[in-house]
C-alpha cells in the first residue's frame, strides 16, 4: 500500500497499479477512454490528465497523464484545478467536433461511455463550425451493428478483439482523422468474442444488432444478476427484460470466474426465453386430442398422477435445471427413483470428474486459468466447448512475457510495452486433439490423433512426470518425443494446469488425464486442472444422483421395462440423451409421461401433461459450474402468466389445491441438510438471507428496475387503464420495483456483487463497474460458494481409473467418428436464438481430404455410416485440418439424432455429388 | 362620504363592461398555439413520422404515462413499433415536448378531452399521430443527424464532408 495525496485528501491505494485505475477504484470521477482495466494503459486519449506536483512546496505541477503514472508513495495530484479541467474539456471537445448528431437513433444512449464522460467534463456546446467527417460503414454479421461515424480512435476495439481476444479480422485502417475500424471487407466478425465490442467500445460503433432491432433503453430495463446457463462455466451475466421478454444480456463483473466479457453464445443465445418461442399452456394429451389446462387443474392433474403413480413413479432430472428443481422431483418421485437425465457416457465422465475433485485434484477458477505458466488441452475445443475459458487460456500464454517485463520492471499494465515483447516465447500450451482447435494458433505443441491416440500420448505423459518407464509397444517415437516433451514443460512450471473435458464423449481420456493431475499435483503443489462440463448445471446433477442407487438413464429405461412407467422428465429432451430407438422403446413402455420445460423440443410432441415452465430469465435457482462453485442466479422478470418455476410445480402438487409458503431458500436448506456432498449451500443461504442481510439494507430490497424506470403508467394500459400490482418476490433480496437500495449505497452495504446491472450516478455505461471494484472480494453475496472439499478418504478411489487398454485397431477402411462442438450449434437453448441458429453449421461428415480421396469420395457426396450401433446419412465436407483417420460430425444439432461417439464406421456411398468439388475447403471456425 | 360616493360610482361604471364570463362550449376562448393540451405526432416535411422512438419523452414523463417500443423499418430507420400515452395519468406539463430532439412529440391548444370510460383516455400510435409537421415546419431529423436511413446518403447531410477513403494513405 502507498500514501497518495489527492486534492489536498490522502488515500491508501495498492501499490504497482496505475493512477487511473487507483483513483476510479477510490471512487473518484476521472475521465478517460483508451484505458481498460483488462486492457491496460497505452496513453492514447489524453482524457485522463491531473496535475502531478513534484512535493509539497510545488503549487504549479505539470500535466501528467493518469493512465500512464504509476502510483508511487507520496505522490501528489490534483483532479479539479483550473488547468487540468481546462486541457481535459479541451480534448472532449475535439473529439466531438465531428461526433455525429445521433444519440436518438443511438444504441449506446444511455449507456453511453462517450456520453458519460462528455457530461463529466462540462462540455455542452459545439463551438466547431466545420462539416463533420463521415465513413460508410460495413455489414459484419448478425451480431454486431458498424456505424463508424461515432468513432472517437480510442483503439479499444482492436486492442480488445486483436490483441486480447486473439481476433485476425478487425483492422485499424488509414491514417490521420481516417482511422477506420473494421473488416478488410463486408462479412461476419470472426471471433467468438465479437458482442464485447458492444461493451468495450465506449461509443456507439459497435452495437448489440439483436437487441437494436428491438431497442429498449438501459434505464428501461429490469434486470438481475443471473448466470448464463450455455456452458458450464457459470459466467456472471446481467440480462435485461421489458415488455415481457428479454432486450439483452450484458455481462456481470464476476473477477474469478469470467471478468470483463462474455462469449457470443452467452450474449446471443438468449432468445430461447422469448414468449413465442415457449411453451406458455399446460397441456394434456389424450386419444381424442390436446386439451389445453389451467395452471389449478394442470396441479391436480399432477397431483393425481403423482399419488396414483405410487410405486411407479420415477424423475428424470436434467442438468440445465437448476439445484431446486431436481431436488424437488428427487424429493418427490425419492432418491431411488431420480435418475440423471444425461446419456451413460456423459454421467460416467461427470462422476469421474467428481472423483477426481473429491481426491484432491482442485479445479481452477477462470483466474486461476490465465495465471497459469503452462498449459496442456487435453481432447477439448475451448473456443466451442467452453468460449471463456479459451480466452482466459489466450492470456495465460503470455505469462512469459509478463514474466520477462516484471524482471525489466515494466509495469503490466503498460501493455504495449509488454507487447513489445514479442520476441520471447509464449508460455507453453500444449493441445490434443482430433481436429484443429480455436488454440492452435498459441500452442506450442500439438497431437492431432485419434482420442484413442490421445489417451495413449496422455497416459505416456502421466508416466513420464511419474518417472515409470512406458514399455508399450503402441507408442509410436514421435509419441514418446512428445511426451517427454510436455511432461518437461509441465515439470518446470512454477504454476501447470491440465484442462480435460467431456466434449470427447471418451471417458478414457478424461481418467488418463485425472492420472497427469494427480501425478502433477504430487510433483507440484501449485498445478490445477480445470475440467469443462457439458452443462451448467452438470455438476449439480452428478452431486444429487452421487449415492449408491443405480441411477443413469440407462437404469430409468430398465426400470420402466419392470414396469415403473409414470415419468415425470425435467426440462430434458431424451432424443439428445439417448439413441432415437431406445428412447422410442422407452416411451412406448411408458403409461404416464409428465414433462415440465420451456422448450419445444422432440420428447415435448411425445409427453401426455405438459407443464409450462419458467427458463432462467423469470426464475431464481443455484447452478454448480465445472469448478464446483455454486451460484444463485436471479429472475429477471416474474414468471409470465400460466407458467411457474419447476420446483413450484412439483413443490405446489404435493398438496392438493393448498398454498405452500414455502420458498426456493427453504428447499436449498432442505438440500444442504439431505445431501451431505451440497452441505455447503448453508453457506450460500448466508449470503441469500434477507433475515440476515436485514439489518444492512434497512428492511429494503434491492430494486431490480431503475430509478429512470420509464412507462410504469402506460405499460399495461392498452389491456386495462387500472394498473395492476407489482409483481412481489417476497424472501428475496431483489425487487421487481424502482424503489429500494439506492446504487449509491449498495457499496456501504457489500451488495456490489448483487447488482442487477451496473450503475452509479454520473456513469450511465457499463464502466461504472469501478465505483464497486473494492467490494468484489470473496465471500460477499454474489460470489458463490465453492461446494466440492478435498475427502481424505477419496484419495484411493484413484485406483480404479485404471488406463484404457482396449484401442481399437483402426482398418484401413473404418474411421473414427468424433464429435465436434460448435459455438454457435452444440448448444440446444441458443439453437432456438435467430442470431446463433443462423451461424449454426449445417449437419455434414467431416473429413480429411487424403481419406475422401482414397475412398474416391467427393465433398457433397451423400454418404451412409455404418457402423455396429447406427446408420446415418450426411454430405461430405472435406477439411485438411482434421487428423487423417478421423471423421467428426458436429455435436448436438438440434435435427441430428443423437450418437454413440466415438465410434469406428464405415462409409458407404449413397449419393454422388454433381457439385463442383472443392479441394481442401474448410468450415469457418467460429 | 366621499369615499361612499367614488365607490357607488365605480360599481355603477361596472355595470357597462362586458363580462368575462364565457359561455362554454358555445363558445370557445382562445388559446395561443403554444397551449399545452393534447399531445399530438407529427410527422417530418417528407410525411414520414418524426418519431425516432429515442424514448426521452417516456424518460423524462414525472408520471410515467407515455411507454414505446423502437423497432426498424427496411431502411433501419428507427420507429415506434408502438406509442402509448395513457391521458388518464398525463398532467400537459410538456416536458416530452422539450425532451424530444425530432420535434415529434407536441402539445396542441386541443383540452377538451372528456370520456365517460377512462379507459379511452388511453392513446395509442394511431390516435396521436397526425398528418403535418405541426409546430415546426421545416426541421427532419435524419437530414442532420450522421446516420443513414434512407433519407439521405452518408455525407450528403447538413454540415457533412463526403464518406473518407480510409484506404488511402496520403497525408
Amino acid at each position: 500500500m502507498v500514501t497518495i495525496d489527492v486534492d489536498g485528501r490522502r488515500y491508501q491505494v495498492e501499490a504497482g497499479q496505475n493512477l487511473l485505475q487507483a483513483c476510479l477504484s477510490l471512487g473518484l470521477n476521472l475521465p478517460y477512454f483508451c484505458w481498460h482495466p483488462a486492457l491496460g494503459s497505452v496513453g492514447a486519449c489524453r482524457q485522463c490528465a491531473v496535475t502531478q506536483y513534484m512535493d509539497a512546496d510545488d503549487n504549479r505541477g505539470r500535466l501528467a497523464m493518469a493512465c500512464m503514472t504509476p502510483v508511487s508513495d507520496g505522490l501528489r495530484i490534483s483532479l479539479q484545478n483550473d488547468a487540468e479541467k481546462a486541457f481535459r474539456s479541451g480534448i472532449i471537445e475535439t473529439l466531438m467536433s465531428r461526433h455525429p448528431h445521433d444519440c436518438p437513433v443511438c444504441e449506446e444512449g444511455g449507456d453511453c461511455h462517450l456520453q458519460d464522460m462528455t457530461v463529466m467534463s462540462g462540455h455542452h456546446r459545439r463551438r466547431y463550425r466545420g462539416a463533420k467527417r463521415t465513413f460508410h460503414n460495413q455489414q459484419l454479421g448478425p451480431l454486431v451493428r458498424h456505424e463508424m461515424n461515432r468513432c472517437i480512435t480510442c483503439f479499444r476495439c482492436v486492442r480488445f478483439y486483436r490483441d486480447y481476444a486473439g481476433g485476425h479480422d478487425l483492422h485499424a485502417m488509414g491514417s490521420r482523422d481516417r482511422t477506420y475500424f473494421g473488416r478488410v471487407e463486408d462479412g461476419n466478425l470472426e471471433s467468438p468474442f465479437a458482442g464485447n465490442l458492444v461493451e468495450v467500445c465506449p461509443t456507439g460503433v459497435f452495437t448489440d444488432k439483436p437487441h437494436g432491432e428491438s431497442y429498449s433503453r438501459k434505464w428501461d430495463l429490469q434486470s438481475a444478476p443471473a448466470i448464463c446457463v450455455h456452458c458450464s462455466l457459470g459466467c456472471n451475466i446481467s440480462p435485461g427484460a421489458r415488455y415481457g421478454r428479454l432486450k439483452r444480456v450484458q455481462n456481470r463483473y464476476h473477477p474469478d470466474i469470467n471478468g470483463y466479457f462474455l462469449c457470443d453464445r452467452g450474449r446471443y443465445g438468449f432468445r430461447f426465453t422469448d414468449p413465442d418461442r415457449r411453451l406458455l399452456q399446460a397441456l394434456q394429451r389424450t386419444e381424442e386430442g390436446e386439451e389445453t389446462l389451467s395452471t389449478g387443474n394442470a396441479l391436480s392433474r399432477l397431483w393425481h398422477r403423482i399419488k396414483q403413480a405410487d410405486q411407479h413413479l420415477i424423475g428424470i432430472g436434467s442438468p440445465r435445471a437448476s439445484l431446486e428443481a431436481n431436488f424437488a422431483l428427487r424429493q418427490i418421485v425419492g432418491a431411488k427413483n431420480f435418475y440423471a437425465g444425461v446419456s451413460a457416457v456423459e454421467d460416467e465422465m461427470v462422476r469421474l470428474v467428481l472423483q477426481l475433485m473429491y481426491s484432491g485434484v482442485r479445479s481452477a477458477s477462470l483466474r486461476e486459468v490465465e495465471q497459469a505458466d503452462a498449459i496442456l488441452i487435453l481432447g477439448e475445443d475451448l473456443i466451442h466447448t467452453a468460449p471463456r475459458m479459451a480466452l482466459s487460456v489466450r492470456q495465460a500464454v503470455r505469462n512469459n512475457q509478463r514474466r520477462q517485463a516484471e524482471a525489466l520492471h515494466i509495469p503490466l499494465w503498460q501493455d504495449q510495452a509488454v507487447r513489445n515483447l514479442s520476441s520471447i516465447a509464449l508460455s507453453p500450451c500444449f493441445i490434443t486433439s482430433s481436429y484443429r482447435t480455436g488454440l492452435d494458433e498459441v500452442a506450442s505443441g500439438l497431437w492431432r490423433n485419434s482420442p484413442q491416440s490421445q489417451t495413449l500420448v496422455a497416459d505416456l505423459i502421466a508416466n513420464k512426470i511419474n518417472e515409470i518407464p512406458s514399455l508399450s509397444k503402441t507408442h509410436s517415437e514421435g509419441m514418446q518425443t512428445w511426451a517427454i516433451m510436455v511432461a518437461d514443460a509441465l515439470k518446470q512450471a512454477r504454476k501447470p494446469l491440465i484442462i480435460a473435458g467431456c466434449s470427447t464423449q471418451y471417458p478414457a481420456l478424461l481418467a488418463a488425464a485425472g492420472r497427469i493431475m494427480t501425478a502433477l499435483k504430487s510433483h507440484n503443489p501449485a498445478a490445477r486442472s480445470a475440467f469443462v462440463l457439458p452443462e451448467c448445471n452438470s455438476l449439480g446433477l452428478a452431486l444429487l444422483t452421487d449415492n449408491d442407487h443405480e441411477n443413469r438413464l440407462e437404469d430409468a429405461f430398465d426400470a420402466a421395462a419392470q414396469g415403473k412407467n409414470h415419468l415425470i422428465l425435467l426440462e430434458n429432451d431424451l432424443y439428445q440423451r439417448a439413441a432415437p430407438q431406445q428412447v422410442d422403446q422407452f416411451i412406448g413402455q411408458l403409461g404416464e409421461l409428465t414433462l415440465l420445460d420451456y422448450q419445444r423440443q422432440r420428447t415435448f410432441s411425445k409427453a401426455d401433461l405438459v407443464l409450462p415452465v419458467t427458463p432462467f430469465s423469470e426464475s431464481g435457482g443455484t447452478l454448480i459450474n465445472n469448478e464446483g462453485r455454486a451460484q444463485y442466479y436471479f429472475a429477471a422478470q416474474p414468471p409470465a402468466p400460466g407458467t411457474m418455476m419447476s420446483w413450484h410445480w412439483l413443490w405446489e402438487s404435493r398438496h392438493e389445491a393448498r398454498p405452500v409458503d414455502e420458498n426456493a431458500l427453504h428447499l436449498l436448506q432442505q438440500c444442504a441438510a439431505s445431501d451431505p456432498p451440497l452441505a455447503r449451500l448453508t453457506e450460500l443461504l448466508k449470503q441469500l438471507d434477507l433475515s440476515t442481510a436485514d439489518g444492512r439494507l434497512g428492511y429494503m430490497q434491492l430494486p431490480r428496475k431503475s430509478q429512470r424506470y420509464s412507462g410504469r403508467t402506460a405499460i399495461d394500459a392498452a389491456d386495462d387503464v387500472r394498473e395492476p400490482a407489482l409483481a412481489q418476490d417476497a424472501q428475496s433480496l431483489l425487487s421487481f420495483d424502482m424503489e429500494g437500495v439506492p446504487p449509491t449505497q449498495v457499496r456501504d452495504l457489500q451488495l456490489s456483487r448483487l447488482l442487477p446491472m451496473s450503475w452509479y450516478p454520473g456513469w450511465n455505461s457499463g464502466q461504472s463497474v469501478h465505483k464497486f471494484m473494492q467490494e468484489y472480494s470473496d465471500g460477499r453475496p454474489g460470489s458463490g460458494v465453492l461446494m466440492l472439499q478435498p475427502a481424505a478418504d477419496h484419495e484411493s478411489d484413484l485406483t480404479t481409473l485404471q488406463p484404457d487398454t482396449e484401442v481399437q485397431q483402426t482398418s484401413d477402411q473404418s474411421l473414427t467418428l468424433v464429435p465436434r462442438h460448435y459455438l454457435f450449434g452444440s448448444d440446444p437453448l441458443s439453437m432456438d436464438s435467430p442470431p446463433v441458429a443462423s451461424l449454426a453449421p449445417s449437419s455434414c461428415l467431416m473429413l480429411h481430404p487424403e481419406d475422401a480421396q482414397r475412398r474416391g469420395l467427393n465433398p457433397h457426396d451423400l454418404v451412409r455410416l455404418e457402423s455396429s450401433r447406427f446408420h446415418l446419412e450426411l454430405p461430405i465436407k472435406t477439411d485438411n485440418t482434421l487428423a487423417p483417420g478421423v471423421a467428426a460430425i458436429p455435436w448436438n444439432l438440434p435435427d441430428q439424432p443423437w450418437l454413440p461417439l466415438p465410434q469406428q464406421v464405415e462409409l458407404v456411398v449413397v449419393q454422388r455429388s454433381n457439385l463442383i468439388a472443392r479441394d481442401g475447403e474448410e468450415p469457418a471456425d467460429g | 362620504m366621499l369615499s361612499q360616493l367614488r365607490s357607488l360610482w365605480k360599481v355603477f361604471q361596472h355595470s357597462f363592461t362586458p363580462p368575462d364570463t364565457v359561455q362554454y362550449p358555445e363558445q370557445k376562448p382562445y388559446l395561443a398555439p403554444r397551449y399545452r393540451g393534447r399531445i399530438v405526432l407529427t410527422r417530418d416535411p417528407d410525411g414520414e413520422e418524426r418519431c425516432v422512438a429515442c424514448n426521452l419523452c417516456a424518460a423524462v414523463c414525472p408520471v410515467d404515462c407515455i411507454a414505446l417500443q423502437q423497432g426498424l423499418d427496411e431502411n433501419g430507420r428507427w420507429q415506434a413499433e408502438f406509442f402509448r400515452i395513457n391521458f388518464s395519468r398525463c398532467i400537459m406539463c410538456g416536458l416530452c415536448e422539450e425532451a424530444c430532439p425530432t420535434y415529434a412529440i407536441q402539445l396542441t391548444p386541443d383540452v377538451e378531452m372528456c370520456e365517460y370510460d377512462r379507459q379511452n383516455m388511453v392513446y395509442e400510435k394511431e390516435h396521436l399521430l397526425i398528418a403535418g409537421s405541426g409546430k415546426y415546419p421545416d426541421y427532419n431529423f435524419y437530414r442532420v443527424a450522421g446516420k443513414d436511413v434512407g433519407v439521405k446518403t452518408k455525407g450528403s447531410g447538413d454540415n457533412e464532408q463526403p464518406p473518407e477513403d480510409y484506404r488511402s494513405l496520403l497525408p
